[in-house]
């Protein structure tokens, strides 16, 4: 039986504050749209469907800018993270 | 013409003398370095307005692997827009109190147009497109940096193609 691989979900800056924790680790079965991976774990808890409706959020995955219509392939890293403040 | 890439994440100062001997080549007419620092903000209190509370350092957050391939990203874009030979960028992180250097960025190139302008593209880039942040820590309380629409405007004039 082939085992699922792992999908990391990183949390910076404010939204990690507010979310509690910095990372998620989860299984996808299939390849999944960013806002309904978000969408799937605003559903785990009123703290994380807080966190993450409350600001706007910038979406990275594999350290490469995506946006909430790109997909999220089983096994890719996302981040999740507010607008950077940088410079 | 290659360009010469320099791209460092760090939490310790940089010498802007140093950097700049580094820069400095026989076929550049042109130097120029930016360097940002912590300046001393103060945040006034509603409820009190003659009572302030003053900066006493920025947090600088980021997100270690994708910052340093950002920054590099957009190095090379400012070296196949401008004639450039020398690319340094320096951003530091952790914790930084008034007063500290926080970025550089160091152009060399043959003439000075090009210099100042992949200077001023590449802050414009730094602010919007690399991942880092910034946690302002005051006297009595700390507050996350919120983004500018005015940084994300300043994008707009390096889109159009030259």
């Amino acid at each position: 039986m082939n085992q699922a691989p792992v999908t990391e979900v990183l949390f910076f800056a404010s939204l990690r504050e507010a979310m509690q924790i910095g990372n998620l680790k989860l299984t996808l079965t299939k390849p999944v749209e960013v806002k309904d991976l978000i969408l799937m774990i605003a559903g785990q808890s009123a703290l994380f469907a807080a966190a993450l409706t409350e600001r706007e959020l910038l979406v990275a995955i594999n350290e490469q800018l995506a946006s909430q219509q790109s997909m999220v392939q089983p096994g890719d890293t996302i981040a999740l993270f507010p607008p950077v403040t940088g410079g | 013409m290659m360009t010469w890439i320099n791209c460092r994440i760090q939490v310790e100062d940089f010498s802007l003398t140093e950097e700049y001997q580094t820069l400095v080549r026989q076929d550049c007419g042109a130097v120029v370095l930016f360097s940002g620092l912590v300046r001393d903000q103060f945040k006034p209190d509603t409820d009190n307005s003659t009572n302030v509370d003053r900066l006493q350092a920025l947090e600088l957050e980021h997100y270690p692997g994708m910052t340093e391939r950002s920054i590099t990203t957009i190095a090379e874009q400012a070296a196949r827009r401008f004639d450039l030979r020398a690319v340094t960028i320096i951003h530091r992180v952790g914790v930084l109190p008034v007063g500290e250097q926080i970025v550089l960025v160091g152009i060399a190139a043959p003439h000075r147009r090009d210099a100042f302008a992949a200077c001023e593209m590449l802050m414009d880039y730094l602010k919007n497109e690399v991942p880092l942040w910034k946690k302002a820590h005051f006297h009595q309380s700390a507050e996350w940096v919120e983004a500018k629409a005015a940084d994300k405007n300043a994008l707009q004039r390096w889109e159009q193609p030259k």
